[in-house]
């Protein structure tokens, strides 16, 4: 597909979807992107145990409270070490191009449910009683691009098959998975676009997908027995790809063009039993994502910081199965070379009992909302009101740590 | 434009036109849930103890084998493949079932209560339950009382399973005290917070803990579910304001816990609120949510009373289309658009059915009974079309179209009927009959909003 056709497809997509909510969309903003750095978010779903991943052996308490865990684990500061199933990422700690917030959660309490803990931390709202007052779902990454210049529907990538509330709102933006295409005519397509016409969310999503499997194919769309063979292609790739790699591959391939941000997820936290199993797998798809992210990026990687957050932490004491079920305080992982890495930011708060948060959890001392939107401040240059009102609602950053170079 | 009852019945309560389209009237629907549910006889899957057969004769050739019986590993081999083969013949009679019950209604309630009681197959163990849940726990039980199909759910050993209630110890149990295990919560949250509540319910943490220690002893054995007392934690628990329990526990203290909590006021709204998101819109009408759960209340659960409730309101044959049909729906529908007949059906491989429906059905966002967690399949149409789940549906019409080789005898016209009705909307006649050739016209009508949605 023609460059000029390509900006046709998404200049009109934009002003089917959301031109009259965003009035910084006009075909001529595209020459420019906001800015030369990169932003990742990896939603981690299911609440991945902070406490295991990046363990605190140096609190006289930790060890009375999990006497079953994966061996072998990393050290990385004497107080904290990390999940042996990270090991390939220690290079990249040592580097300084990673680094954790321990002790951190969104303003999620209590009821401890995934389906409301994950819907806070994407729509980054201050209580889940804000987020149904607000008028439709919107994600904090959308808000914070409604903030800058020279934004379209190529600047922001869902990346993957599910739906994110991360990057819903008035901002376009992208969604795709890899390996996918659509098998019609230049006329077929002509049609679904009339058909759709007047069906917003059809119409969106096709135009995307018209335009996404004509450039992620790299040209015409094949017909006849090409076709079907492209299918059968697909079909293998949906089966048999290493995901997370397939994920960061994709994330990396639209960074290298216009994408400047990107969000995807990973699940698999949800380690209610036999735990040193079950944690491995997640580990090692979260570990392929970030190495996949380095290696694919090549030079922009220098110019890129990613975010890997979980909706809660999970329980101190370990569960009657080997496991750990819901609790509150958990860690953030950050990568990049953007980043300031080698440390593990946060303050902690003991693991005594009396130190705990219901007597269960782990403690949170920061909102997880500062470390992104200081993220977002030292990459985008967002102004600290404009991340405390309109990206996360009643944030107060006074605080949050500073980890971007 | 006024759309007639039969299509609006054919789309909101069944698996689109095609054949044993239900006569519109909601006497029908509920008739349809009296009437003997033969099909399952034309298209039988299997249960627990298939499956527990199962397991038992591959582990014990694994075990032969280890112990060096060269024989075992070639019987080992083909026990596996004897497991992989029952389930895709119960899979396949999944969609046959559905596409060709004439009691349409009854089918999209057993994929409603099994994706509201989800149990996920998320392991080779769970793979080889999740049929004999819907067969025993969830298909018998959908037009019964509630707390009859929450108390099969709950202590079905798939569920026991899937929530991990099975492996959860009572710490002061004779077990418990003995080794060191304990209370996994797992099952108790997901019981008031997905099954039965709702996450607004009126409970708390200390609810989710005491109703976790109120279900230890409950196990999954041989048989089925087995209640060990030695498990069980003793003493009383507190639950939403009442005791239940003692110092001998029991599985009647259970029952009387599950009899309770499927009574709750919120029970009835979540309940019934499900129902009609599920088939009416995100956002359903209020009137029919306080008739619905009114209905709920005043019967104490009575599904049959609360399904009449939903088929006899004025909003029951309004205007369809706010809701976009899942993966299965679509691929089902689909096929009894097409004309598919049973005949052809059965004589598909397991190979094609894997190539033409399990595996595109991973392209539009679906593998079949596996979803990412106990919350099941997403209602709302924003999750179902993205672009690249999108590009999957028109992927599958463009292939399903040629491999069935209705690309070839079907005409696109008659097609639009078949499949719409009287649904069609301007531009989609338009391209169903200016298409470039008659596998894209086809395509294109699947592809239609008007076919995906319901």
């Amino acid at each position: 597909m023609s460059s000029s056709r390509r900006r046709f497809l998404l200049n009109t997509m934009a002003l089917g979807c959301s031109a009259a909510a965003n009035p910084l969309i006009t075909p001529v903003t595209y020459a420019a992107t906001p800015s030369n750095n990169r932003l990742v978010v990896i939603i981690l779903r299911g609440g991945m145990d902070g406490l295991d991943v990046v363990r605190p052996v140096g609190d006289q308490n930790f060890a009375t409270y999990r006497t079953d865990m994966a061996t072998g684990a990393h050290d990385l500061n004497g107080m904290f070490a990390l999940h042996p199933a990270l090991g390939d990422l220690m290079p990249m700690w040592r580097m300084g191009e990673l680094g954790f917030a321990h002790a951190v959660s969104t303003p999620y309490r209590d009821k401890r449910s995934h389906f409301d803990g994950q819907d806070l931390l994407e729509a980054g709202y201050a209580s889940i009683a804000q987020k149904q007052a607000a008028t439709g779902t919107t994600g904090w990454l959308n808000r914070m691009l409604t903030l800058l210049p020279n934004v379209h529907a190529e600047t922001a990538f869902a990346v993957g098959q599910d739906d994110l509330i991360l990057l819903s709102g008035d901002a376009p933006h992208s969604s795709w998975s890899p390996g996918r295409s659509l098998p019609l005519s230049v006329q077929g397509q002509n049609f679904l676009e009339r058909m759709y016409e007047n069906d917003p969310l059809f119409h969106a999503s096709a135009q995307t997908a018209i335009t996404l499997s004509a450039e992620t194919l790299g040209g015409e769309v094949a017909e006849g027995e090409d076709m079907m063979a492209q299918m059968a292609d697909n079909l293998k790739a949906a089966r048999n790809a290493d995901r997370a790699q397939a994920l960061a591959r994709f994330t990396a391939e639209q960074m290298h063009q216009d994408t400047r941000i990107a969000a995807f997820s990973i699940g698999g936290w949800d380690t209610h039993r036999n735990q040193p199993n079950s944690m491995r797998n997640a580990l090692q798809q979260l570990s392929t994502a970030l190495r996949t992210l380095k290696t694919d990026l090549g030079p922009i990687w220098g110019k890129t910081a990613v975010l890997c957050m979980t909706e809660f932490g999970r329980t101190v004491r370990q569960n009657g199965t080997q496991g750990t079920d819901h609790g509150t305080g958990g860690a953030l992982l950050y990568a990049g070379g953007a980043v300031r890495g080698k440390q593990v930011l946060g303050r902690w708060p003991g693991l005594a009992d009396h130190q705990l948060y219901q007597q269960r959890d782990l403690m949170p001392t920061a909102d997880v909302r500062g470390l992104a939107a200081s993220a977002m401040q030292g990459l985008f240059g967002h102004s600290t009101s404009d991340l405390e009102r309109v990206v996360f609602p009643n944030l107060d950053m006074t605080d949050a740590a500073k980890f971007i170079l | 434009m006024a759309h007639s009852p039969e299509t609006i019945s054919a789309f909101r309560y069944g698996f689109g036109l095609g054949q044993h389209q239900p006569t519109a009237t909601p006497e029908n629907l509920i008739a349809q849930l009296h009437a003997a549910d033969t099909i399952t006889q034309a298209y039988p899957t299997f249960g627990f103890d298939a499956a527990v057969a199962q397991f038992s004769e591959f582990a014990r050739l694994t075990k032969a084998e280890k112990s060096g019986d060269a024989q075992a590993g070639q019987q080992r081999q083909q026990a596996r493949k004897d497991m992989r083969k029952i389930q895709e013949d119960a899979l396949r009679h999944v969609f046959f079932r559905a596409m060709y019950s004439p009691n349409q209604f009854r089918e999209r309630l057993v994929h409603f209560w099994l994706n509201h009681f989800t149990v996920s197959a998320k392991n080779a163990r769970l793979s080889l339950l999740v049929i004999p849940f819907v067969e025993e726990a969830i298909r018998p039980h959908i037009a019964s009382n509630f707390t009859t199909l929450l108390t099969q759910a709950t202590l079905h050993p798939a569920m026991l399973d899937y929530l991990d209630q099975s492996a959860s110890i009572g710490p002061n149990s004779i077990a418990g005290r003995r080794r060191d295990r304990g209370l996994n919560e797992n099952l108790a949250r997901e019981l008031l917070e997905l099954h039965t509540l709702g996450v607004n319910g009126a409970y708390t943490q200390t609810d989710v803990r005491q109703l976790a220690e109120l279900l230890t002893g409950l196990r999954t054995g041989r048989q089925g579910m087995i209640y060990q007392r030695q498990w069980a934690e003793p003493g009383t628990e507190q639950i939403l304001g009442k005791t239940y329990g003692g110092d001998r526990p029991q599985l009647a203290h259970i029952h009387e816990f599950l009899d309770d909590l499927a009574r709750r006021a919120d029970t009835a709204t979540h309940i019934t609120r499900k129902l009609a998101v599920h088939f009416f819109s995100d956002n359903p009408p209020q009137d029919l949510l306080a008739h619905m759960a009114s209905t709920y209340r005043v019967s104490g659960g009575d599904l049959m009373q609360v399904y009449g409730a939903m088929l006899t309101n004025k909003h029951s044959f309004s205007a369809i289309g706010a809701k976009v049909r899942t993966p299965f729906e679509y691929v089902v529908s689909g096929l009894r658009a097409l004309g598919i007949t049973s005949t052809e059906a059965e004589n598909y491989s397991s190979r094609h059915f894997r190539r033409d429906i399990t595996l595109p059905m991973r392209l539009m966002g679906q593998v079949m009974f596996r979803p990412a967690g106990p919350d099941g399949w997403p209602e709302d149409a924003s999750a179902w079309i993205t672009p690249s789940n999108l590009a999957g549906r028109l992927q599958w019409a463009m292939q399903i179209t040629r491999a069935t080789g209705r690309s070839q005898s079907l005409d696109p016209r008659l097609f639009l009927t078949q499949a719409l009705g009287d649904l069609a909307s301007k531009q989609t006649r338009f391209a169903a009959s200016n298409a470039a050739n008659r596998q894209e016209a086809l395509a294109l009508i699947l592809a239609s909003p008007e076919f995906n949605r319901r």
